[in-house]
């Protein structure tokens, strides 16, 4: 029988799980972790590195290394959500052809699918070497809030991958059926998702039977922990201007370092009270002296800093209440999901709004691979009872004379669906149709998503008005949707099926899809192994290289001399592993040499 | 030939009985002392038939027959206004009939799932039409929250395509989907505490009107027959052929509006007066499926299935109650056409009686039968205006209920319908006309009728901005932009700052 992996491709993270013996399990890769950060670098060499090691280097290799490419995925070049991202981003977001986003790596344009689908491959692998055998089929999950471009921009990112994606499922609602499988739950649960970019929240009637419905699902898709590091950095870029008058976000490897450690903080400061970040030779000054940065964070103060944010989801968690039709009391569970989660004010903040203790049963990294495993076991095994009713997250209509938007199948609707309504010409001696599709909101179209539009012609002759034209919009049990347009004096007909909309023509996915597997074999045989001690190596030379010239510039402080020592502690390490082939603890001990470098390079970077 | 009289047996609750109108009709006409002839004559079926309903109406209890049956097929010929769904026996809600209703051909066609699988969905697809929605869910309609929840889920989990994912499906596949979305629908109504009482108001009004309306009908129908039968010649029209039961009313379409300037023709002609009413027709009936298959919604009185009876409501049961008992004593007098002004004032007496006792229908029914012993009395055609002006006004009231109810669940064209019926009962009430008109309008109904309410919600309230924009609304859905410009002229007068009616008058210009 045919294995079906469950991808959880999260804006920070990623996870792989698979149904094994009726078992829903998470795979770890090589590291021995079971999460991957979902980062891809391509290094001065040209070489591909995907994951932890790709974190590693983030700092040194700041403008070709992808994080948080989720974040851009199906979204339009134009659009704010992009706009903002690339001014905050240290690699390059450009245009592309189709209004599209794309990145620059090394002078080399990629799609965000085609980023998306290094991941995915690097997913696929993990979970290949674990099973020993090769794997096809996926499910693989997306926020409950994407829109449809989204969607399907993640399903081109699959089959990039050499993944045949059966089912796109919602994080929420997966983590849901990971809850409730194999147990006699009855019950409406609330799943409350706050990971690295996105907020969920979803309501489901889950029956002990196996059946799982979703009721009504809210969002935002802009909405995650990376939005609290940049409340952070904000801090600590203010009160470094303020104390030197120098905005480190000019520098695009400080940019680095304050959002790595302001994320370090946050999460430390999940389980203590107080943290120090503390980042030496940050920057120079005029004068070229090294700066540093030196700042304690107390929990309170981070809670200040992103209150607004965590409230922003309980607005979100009352208005899909409302839409279920539902009061706070007759929740009867609440998952909490995503990394965030483990954040004592969101926690809190949930709790106190549900008037429930959140449940603790579930792990809120793996749950949602876990459920994604669970979905593609049931819909490829004939015994499998479980069978799972989702909802559409948005509103899906037409454009309207005056540029309004016409609902046609509203938010939170179950499908499979459909819906129809009858239009009329405008214009007198009106001949032809558009239909523009649409997705969102907002009553004025401008303000939604256009998914797709087509032309319905040869309309009889007639006073404007006259003509009627019958618009059906279907949604079936994949997700995918299709309208089509009637003319209801003749009977002609005109449809589309909404796909290619994630800004990727059939032959650019095409090439991709080549590309990439020849990129897999290549990936295959240089092994990890390989890669972590070349990257070791790497990293030692550069190091000795800048030794001299920290020598001079630190020698005079007690904190230099010791930086130094500490230094060739690191390398001497690093050598001695290399030596040994001990893979694990090299790989774990390159975050030590990055770090190093880093420094390194910033106190010479700053006085020469 | 002894004549053939058929007898009420006492004690039983015909309320409760799966009745179509037609049979409730022909029980209702059960005396004991009218013939199977008079009754033929009386409710205008022929007697092969009325014999078939007869037999019925006696295996399930309701009478006792004073000759001896032959046996016969109950659903025999000249049948058609008879409603699609009448089980041979009453059943309980909860359980799913299964009468074979598709072609057993449909079977054939190749695909991945079993013979057993195949006809379940062959059986739920065909039987989704006049189904309520605890129909759909096969539970009863005093069964709690989890019972319909779990109803929904173990249905779902056969109908919802992806329990056969993967398979080719064929014309299974969207089948099961048409299946899986009105169970849906019916799930969203019920399984929510407030819309669940929002669905039992709708549906307990749709059957009080239903209830009404039907009365009402067989009211007016009643002395259009009497009056038949009043005339001389009409004794010998037991052979000729009365219509089969009440006709179903359409409304027929006036001629075009007229446009104060000539339209500018058309390349080709517009369709014939016949082609557009079979559209309209069509089109209402796919609205009030709102699918692709065309499906009965809301279930109508036509459409609903008896088995929806009894009426819970007390009033209306009584007031149906005295109405039939009404009726059939005032038939039972004039049955036997023999003039008399006694039998007159007894009618007349009868109608003030009900009448005091707030039998409205009672009162019609009396006074219907008065003016069939009397069609030129002038002060009984009055009375009789009156009473049955207040009987339309009574039910305008139920259909208001369960037109709001059906506006708020988006089903247009079952909107209009009953708005319609509102202003029709209230035609001074400026509201029902605005909603009938606004309504066709959404629905893409007959705009001749929404140019008629939206006149008149208009003439009602000339000063009421939103009226006039209505009333241009329509005449720009029809095409009639000088007559929508006039319009909305008055409107900006009326407004002149709304940016809606610019916009519009922008269009329209
Ligand atoms: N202990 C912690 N305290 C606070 N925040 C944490 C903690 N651990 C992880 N996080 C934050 O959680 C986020 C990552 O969560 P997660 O891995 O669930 O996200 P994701 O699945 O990658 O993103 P998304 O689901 O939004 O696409 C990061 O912002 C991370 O900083
Ligand atoms: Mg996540």
């Amino acid at each position: 029988m045919e294995t079906v992996i469950g991808i959880d491709l999260g804006t920070t993270n990623s996870c792989v799980g698979v149904v094994e013996g009726g078992q829903p399990v998470v795979i770890a890769n090589r590291g021995g972790y079971k999460t991957t950060p979902s980062m891809v670098a391509i290094t001065e060499a040209g070489k591909r590195l995907v994951g932890h090691i790709a974190k590693r280097q983030a700092v040194t290799n700041a403008e070709h290394t992808v994080f948080a490419a989720k974040r851009l995925i199906g979204r339009k070049w134009d659009s704010q959500q992009v706009q903002n991202a690339a001014s905050n981003c240290p690699y390059s977001i450009v245009k592309g052809p189709h209004n599209d986003v794309r990145i620059q790596l090394r002078g080399k344009m990629y799609s965000v699918p085609e980023v998306s689908a290094m991941i995915l491959q690097e997913m696929k692998m993990i979970a290949e070497d674990y099973l020993g055998h090769a794997v096809e089929k996926a499910v693989v999950t997306v926020p409950a809030y994407f829109n449809d471009g989204q969607r399907q921009a993640t399903k081109d990112a699959g089959r990039i991958a050499g993944l045949d994606v059966i089912r796109i499922i919602n994080e929420p609602t997966a983590a849901a059926l990971a809850y409730g499988f194999g147990k006699q739950i009855d019950k409406t649960v609330a799943v409350y998702d706050l990971g690295g970019g996105t907020f969920d929240i979803s309501i489901l009637e889950i029956s002990g039977t196996g059946v799982f419905k979703v009721v009504s699902t809210a969002g935002d898709t802009f909405l995650g922990g990376e939005d609290f590091d940049l409340r952070i950095i904000q801090w600590l870029v203010d009160s470094f201007k303020d104390e030197h008058g120098i905005d480190l976000r000019e520098d695009r490897m400080a940019l680095q370092r304050l959002k790595d450690a302001s994320e370090k903080a946050k999460c430390e400061l999940s389980s203590v009270e107080q943290t120090e970040v503390n980042l030496p030779f940050i920057i120079s000054n005029a004068r070229n002296e090294a700066l540093h940065l030196q700042r304690v964070l107390g929990r309170p103060q981070l809670e200040e800093l992103t209150r607004d944010l965590v409230e922003r989801t309980i607005q979100t968690c009352e208005q899909t209440l409302e839409e279920a039709g539902l009061d706070k009391d007759e929740i009867e569970d609440v998952i909490l999901v995503g990394g965030m989660t483990r954040m004592p004010l969101v926690q809190h903040a949930v709790e106190s709004f549900f008037e429930r203790e959140p449940n603790k049963g579930v792990h809120p990294d793996e749950v949602v691979a876990l459920g994604a495993a669970i979905q593609g076991m049931a819909l490829t095994q004939e015994a499998s009872e479980m069978i799972l009713l989702d909802v559409t997250p948005h509103t899906l209509g037409i454009m309207v004379v005056g540029g309004y938007f016409e609902e046609l199948i509203p938010l939170n609707t179950t499908v499979p669906t459909s819906r129809s309504k009858v239009f009329t010409t405008v214009r007198e001696n009106q001949t032809a149709v558009k239909i523009l599709v649409m997705q969102g909101e907002s009553h004025r179209a401008d303000e939604n998503e256009l998914l797709g539009e087509f032309i319905l012609t040869g309309l009889r002759r007639a006073p404007a008005g006259q003509v009627e034209v019958e618009v059906t919009f279907e949604i079936n049990a994949d997700g995918i949707v299709s309208v089509h347009a009637k003319d209801l004096e003749t009977g002609q007909q005109q449809s589309i099926t909404v796909t290619a909309t994630s800004g990727l023509t059939v032959d650019e996915i095409q090439n991709m899809v080549t590309e990439a597997k020849d990129f897999a074999v290549a990936r295959r045989v240089s092994d990890e192994v390989e890669g972590a001690t070349q990257e070791a190596e790497k990293l030692i030379a550069q190091i000795e290289q800048l030794f001299p010239d920290v020598e001079q510039v630190v020698a005079g402080s007690d904190f230099g001399r010791d930086a130094i020592e500490k230094a060739r502690g690191v390398v001497a390490k690093a050598r001695a592993l290399i030596k040994a082939g001990k893979i694990d603890e090299l790989s774990e001990q390159i975050d030590a040499l990055a770090r190093t470098q880093r420094m390194f390079k910033g106190v010479v970077g700053k006085v020469s | 030939m002894a004549p053939r009289v058929p007898s009420l047996v006492s004690g039983v609750n015909v309320y409760a009985l799966p009745l179509s109108t037609k049979e409730g009709f022909v029980l209702s006409r059960v005396d004991g002392s009218a013939s199977v002839e008079d009754i033929s004559i009386m409710v205008g079926v022929k007697q092969d038939e009325l014999l078939a309903i007869l037999e019925r109406l006696a295996e399930l209890g309701a009478v006792k027959l004073s000759w001896s049956t032959v046996q016969r097929s109950v659903a025999g010929s000249g049948n058609a206004a008879r409603p699609p769904v009448t089980p041979a026996k009453p059943k309980p809600a909860a359980v799913p009939e299964p009468p074979v209703r598709y072609d057993p051909r449909e079977l054939d066609e190749v695909a991945a799932i079993s013979l057993e699988v195949k006809k379940r969905i062959l059986g739920a697809y065909y039987s989704l039409e006049g189904k309520d929605y605890y129909q759909l869910l096969g539970v009863a309609r005093d069964v709690d929250k989890k019972a319909i929840r779990s109803a929904y889920f173990e249905l779902s989990r056969f109908f919802h395509p992806d329990s056969q994912f993967g398979k080719e499906l064929g014309s299974f596949k969207p089948k099961m989907e048409s299946v899986f979305k009105r169970l849906t629908e019916a799930y969203d109504a019920l399984g929510r505490a407030p819309r669940r009482k929002e669905y039992d108001d709708y549906l307990a009004a749709t059957e009080r009107t239903s209830v009404l309306q039907q009365t009402l009908d067989q009211v007016q129908h009643d002395t259009e027959m009497l009056r038949h039968s009043q005339a001389p010649a009409a004794a010998a029209s037991v052979q000729s052929e009365p219509p089969a039961g009440p006709e179903p009313r359409r409304a027929v379409m006036p001629p075009p509006l007229a446009e104060t300037t000539p339209v500018q023709i058309s390349m080709r002609p517009p369709p014939s007066a016949e082609e557009r009413k079979a559209y309209a027709r069509d089109r209402l009936r796919r609205q009030l499926g709102g699918d692709s298959k065309p499906a009965s919604w809301p279930p109508t009185a036509e459409q609903r299935p008896v088995s929806s009876f009894p009426v819970s409501n007390e009033s209306s049961k009584d007031r149906r109650d005295s109405a039939i008992k009404g009726l059939r004593q005032s038939l039972r007098a004039s049955g036997h056409a023999t003039g008399g002004s006694d039998r007159l004032l007894a009618h007349l007496k009868q109608a003030k009686d009900a009448e005091s006792a707030g039998d409205l229908l009672g009162a019609a029914g009396a006074l219907q039968s008065a003016l069939a012993l009397e069609p030129e009395r002038k002060e009984i055609q009055e009375q009789y205006e009156r009473v049955s002006k207040a009987v339309t006004r009574s039910l305008a009231d139920n259909y208001e209920k369960q037109a709001r109810y059906e506006e708020k669940m988006g089903k247009w064209a079952a909107a209009a319908l009953s708005w319609e019926r509102v202003a029709e009962g209230r035609p001074e009430d400026e509201y029902a006309a605005h909603s009938a008109a606004e309504a066709l309008l959404k629905a893409g109904g007959d705009l001749h009728k929404a140019q008629r309410y939206a006149q008149r919600a208009a003439d009602l309230q000339p000063s009421r901005v939103t009226n006039v924009v209505l009333l241009a609304r329509v005449y720009l859905a029809a095409g009639l932009r000088l007559n929508a410009r006039r319009e909305l002229e008055k409107a900006v007068k009326l407004d002149p700052h709304d940016e809606m009616i610019s916009n519009l008058l922008h269009e329209a210009r």
